[in-house]
């Protein structure tokens, strides 16, 4: 990273602080101060058809530590154990609320793309296992370190967050690390010992005014980073945009989100590195779930709802750079379609057990593979 | 119980006498809101310090004046979300029906869907706590149960100790 651009990140950082400091604009009286708790987590169940065994799973579980300084300062901890024995920091920071306008915050954040990477305890989900488009098209849970803006227009019924975030290792000690199967995935740098040699951009912007509609853009630009980012073709250029729609009526929810993800310098990366990574990586679902519970029971509080989802994600959805022929045949096994049938029964709104069964199959492929999942989830 | 109350009302006039202080940007959504809700170009507005926070924290009523004449109230409220509170502005006519209800800060990222006019617009004549049940008279909101279940109580607790507020000439 050039010493320039090390010094203006620093610069701002401190700038941010200290503008966050000299806000003293007093509210109506202090609210409850002190230690905030709560925790997430699912165990899960999965049996893929084909497997002479099934597996299972304390997938996650999340502790949620958080503290209220004041009524405009809060820090917040999300400390993750995943599979039982890794340990995770998947959020830490701090909060300092300017107005309803203008929020900063600092540390280990989340990228605002798409709706799971921000949303994803359990009970707010339908299906045992998250999209797999929030998994290999926006790789959540997706957190970097870095700083930013966000806030609330209550009048128009909008939210924006504006942050700057470290971006992907795309080149280290062992070379390169993106593949054609998970994208960037495993460039995530989750904060543990991250290095920087450019820092990224992301934004997100929810509308929530029209009735039992939200609406969401998000989008994420940067370029990945190097150990070595003299040479050029370690490094790869990333452009992001999303949409995200969620409608509830009644009983009825209907869930969408469309994400592309456009790489630049594949070619020279993949000659460099020997990886297959495309230059066009898109995915999309579409959810329809219904609770069925008022049907069978009149006075319930309770929810059952069956859902539908259909999900398409291909990670070489193109593998032409920029009109230049041919980079490498895009692999059909990576263009991959899953439909997921299930139910959730909601026994509290912080509890949930959840049955699916998921059909998945690509392009490669002729015939449907089945997997059977059962979980449980939590959310206080 | 007359008795009772004229003693809490002793105690709190000559206890619990505070000035609220709120910002410009809140006074300024305040005057507008009542502008707008009870078409009222000048007005005075003054804090009812006589009324105990009967079940309710940080329970803030003001009398909304215009000359000499009582013309609404105001109350500026908080109630629980589900890791932190949020602050909303509620009025009410002189009939004590309710006329609007505002949010005006929202601090934690979950549920600050409440802050939608269309469901706000919901309360707008409801009185006396009554027809005021989530879920039953007020619309359920997806992935916003909490705040909303929590603004749907606190605004029927409120608008119920109006009436008796008034009853009781606390008002």
């Amino acid at each position: 990273m050039k010493r320039s651009q090390c010094i203006l990140f620093v610069y701002m950082l401190i700038s941010s602080l200290l503008f966050s400091q000299n806000a003293t604009d007093k509210m109506i009286e202090s609210s409850d101060l002190g230690s905030i708790i709560g925790s997430y987590g699912e165990v899960h169940y999965n049996c893929q058809e084909d497997s002479d065994y099934a597996k299972l799973d304390v997938h996650r579980m999340v502790l949620l530590f958080g503290y209220k300084f004041s009524d405009k300062l809060t820090m917040a901890t999300e400390l993750e154990i995943e599979h039982v024995k890794e340990v995770y920091v998947e959020q830490a920071f701090l909060n300092y609320a300017v107005n309803n306008f203008l929020n900063i915050k600092t540390g280990l954040i989340l990228s605002p793309m798409g709706i799971i990477n921000s949303y994803h305890e359990p009970p707010t989900f339908n299906g045992v296992e998250r999209p797999n488009v929030d998994k290999y098209i926006i790789p959540s849970t997706w957190r970097e370190i870095g700083f930013g803006v966000h806030g609330r227009f209550l009048d128009a019924s909008i939210n924006y967050q504006f942050y700057l975030m470290n971006g992907f290792n795309g080149y280290d000690e062992d070379g390169g690390v993106f593949s054609g199967s998970s994208g960037l995935r495993s460039g995530r740098q989750k904060g543990a010992e991250s290095y920087m040699s450019s820092p990224n951009f992301t934004g997100r912007i929810d509308f929530y005014g029209i009735p039992n509609l939200k609406l969401g853009v998000s989008g994420y630009f940067g370029d990945s980073q190097s150990k070595t980012p003299d040479i050029d073709s370690t490094i790869i250029g990333v452009n992001m945009l999303g949409g995200d729609m969620r409608y509830t009526l009644n009983n009825l929810e209907l869930r969408g989100q469309y994400t592309m993800v456009q790489l630049n310098n594949t070619k020279a990366y993949n000659g460099l590195t020997g990886s297959d990574l495309g230059n066009l990586m898109v995915g999309y679902y579409f959810e329809l779930g219904y609770n069925v519970l008022p049907i069978i029971m009149n006075d319930s509080d309770n929810k059952l709802i069956t859902f539908v989802r259909y999900e398409n994600y291909n990670t070489h959805a193109d593998t032409k750079e920029g009109g230049s022929g041919e980079l490498l045949s895009p692999n059909p096994e990576y263009n991959r379609t899953e439909i997921t049938i299930g139910t959730g029964y909601k026994v509290s709104d912080g509890a949930v057990f959840k049955a699916d069964y998921q059909l998945k199959t690509t392009e490669a492929d002729e015939d449907f593979s089945g997997t059977v999942n059962l979980g449980i989830g939590w959310w206080f | 119980m007359r008795v009772k109350f004229f003693l809490l009302f002793l105690f709190i006039s000559f206890f619990s006498y505070s000035e609220i202080i709120f910002s410009d940007v809140v006074e300024k959504k305040v005057k507008k809101t009542i502008h707008k809700y009870l078409q009222l170009e000048f007005f005075d507005y003054h804090a009812v310090t006589a009324i105990p926070a009967l079940g309710l924290k940080d329970d803030h009523v003001f009398k909304i004046m215009k000359g000499h004449q009582k013309v609404g109230y105001f109350s500026l409220n908080q109630s629980m979300g589900q890791y932190d509170n949020f602050d909303y502005l509620v009025v009410f006519d002189d009939n004590l029906e309710i006329v609007a209800v505002k949010i005006i800060t929202y601090r934690e990222d979950y549920g600050y869907e409440i802050s939608s006019k269309w469901w706000l617009s919901q309360f707008i004549g409801k009185k006396a706590g009554k027809n005021m049940k989530y879920k039953e008279n007020i619309d359920a909101l997806s992935g916003a149960t909490i705040s909303a279940e929590s603004i749907t109580e606190s605004l029927k607790i409120l608008s119920a100790n109006m009436i008796q507020w008034r009853d009781l000439d606390l008002l």
